[in-house]
């Protein structure tokens, strides 16, 4: 077996594959060439298990500080678009539903603003730690927010596509909201690609520091209240912001109400994927 | 020189190394070895990752050419990574001048 063959398999083993590996191999098979007389290249390259191991460890910073990036630049993409849905939607006034329609309707809604504040969420998150994280176990909670970041954003996509199909809309809003659901794909594809790349070379790792690693020093200690603060208000704009928009205190709370519940939800299901809770 | 002592300086030497203009893998290595009369004989595949990675930083570009018959990959220093390497620069020469004051 050639130096060129060990090395392909280790790079192999480190996650390593395709285009990029081949782009490594040919330029170490240059390198080796340029030097006819060496005739042990593991004496002057070194042992192509070392040189893999290498390569991953120089890179899964870099690509997992990049995949975060993406994805937030992907998630910002969506949240434009959907907000701007959302306001020419409004705009446009509501129909009066009843039946199946309005449950499907008013579920995919539901979907569409929680599905958007996980991807909020685990994207600010994902971005928070990248900046520091320079071990497996942190890098793999960046990848796994990014990832859940990504997945909410294509639900929410999905959601508004449902809730276009079934609301009837005016034509220039169903295009609104098609473009909507169907421009991002592209982008979020890429993301994952991304996220899947920072992925393959960085080993699974355990003990990732919780929501404290996420906070400056001085908050570090109380990552439970800072989370509880931030949920109460995400609860106080969402039922302050309602009941101004509907003149309504019972829509205000009953709106309030429902963010709550999904914060606890949220929290309750998502809480250790998403490094808030142990 | 013991490698350990080297890494915390790879960047900048590598980054130097492509100042005058593009290099690839193996002209990088012949460079820092002829530039430090020999201190500096690295494991040559040490520089190939660290490549990759300044790349992927975007202090360096690269792009393939041909040479006697084969693929070699060029790389060249970006305008990040000019900045990078006079920052790194001077950053080197400021504790230079501490370490000298103390030991002096």
């Amino acid at each position: 077996m050639t130096y060129l063959d060990e090395l392909r398999r280790e790079l192999s083993n480190v996650g390593i594959k395709g285009a990029f590996a081949l782009r490594i191999l040919t330029e170490v098979d240059d390198h080796i060439r340029c030097d006819p007389a060496q005739s042990n290249p593991a004496a002057t390259l070194g042992e192509p298990k070392l040189v893999a191991g290498r390569f991953a460890d120089e890179l899964r910073i870099v690509r997992t500080r990049r995949a975060s990036y993406l994805s937030f630049g992907a998630l910002s993409v969506v949240g434009v678009l959907v907000v701007a849905s959302a306001v020419g939607r409004g705009s446009a006034g509501y129909p009066a539903l009843s039946g199946g329609r309005a449950t499907v309707v008013a579920l995919s809604a539901l979907a569409l603003v929680a599905l958007a504040q996980v991807a909020l969420v685990a994207g600010t998150l994902a971005l928070a730690r990248a900046r520091r994280a320079t071990e497996p176990a942190d890098l793999c909670l960046v990848q796994r927010r990014s990832f859940v970041a990504l997945l909410a954003g294509a639900g929410a996509c999905a959601s508004l596509a449902v809730h276009a199909a079934v609301l009837p809309s005016p034509a220039w809003w169903l295009v609104l909201a098609f473009a909507t659901a169907a421009v991002p794909v592209p982008i979020l594809g890429a993301a994952l690609r991304s996220v899947a790349a920072a992925r393959s070379i960085t080993p699974a790792g355990s003990g990732a520091a919780g929501l404290s690693g996420d906070l400056p020093a001085a908050l570090a200690r109380y990552s439970g209240a800072s989370l509880a603060l931030l949920g109460c208000a995400a609860v106080t704009v969402i039922a302050v912001g309602s009941a101004v928009a509907e003149r309504s205190v019972s829509e205000g709370v009953i709106r309030g109400a429902i963010e709550a519940g999904g914060l606890l939800a949220g929290v309750a299901g998502l809480g250790r994927v998403l490094g808030l809770r142990r | 020189m013991r490698a350990e002592t080297l890494r915390g300086h790879l960047d900048a030497l590598v980054l130097a190394t492509l100042q005058a203009g593009p290099l690839h893998g193996y002209a990088v290595i012949e460079e820092l070895r002829e530039r430090s009369e020999g201190v500096f004989d690295l494991a040559e595949g040490t520089i190939y990752p660290v490549l990759h990675r300044l790349e992927a930083e975007g202090l360096l570009t690269s792009a393939w050419s041909t040479a006697a018959g084969r693929r070699r990959r060029v790389y060249r220093l970006t305008r990040r990574g000019r900045s990078s390497l006079a920052q790194r620069r001077t950053d080197w020469q400021g504790f230079v001048r501490a370490i000298e004051a103390v030991l002096a």
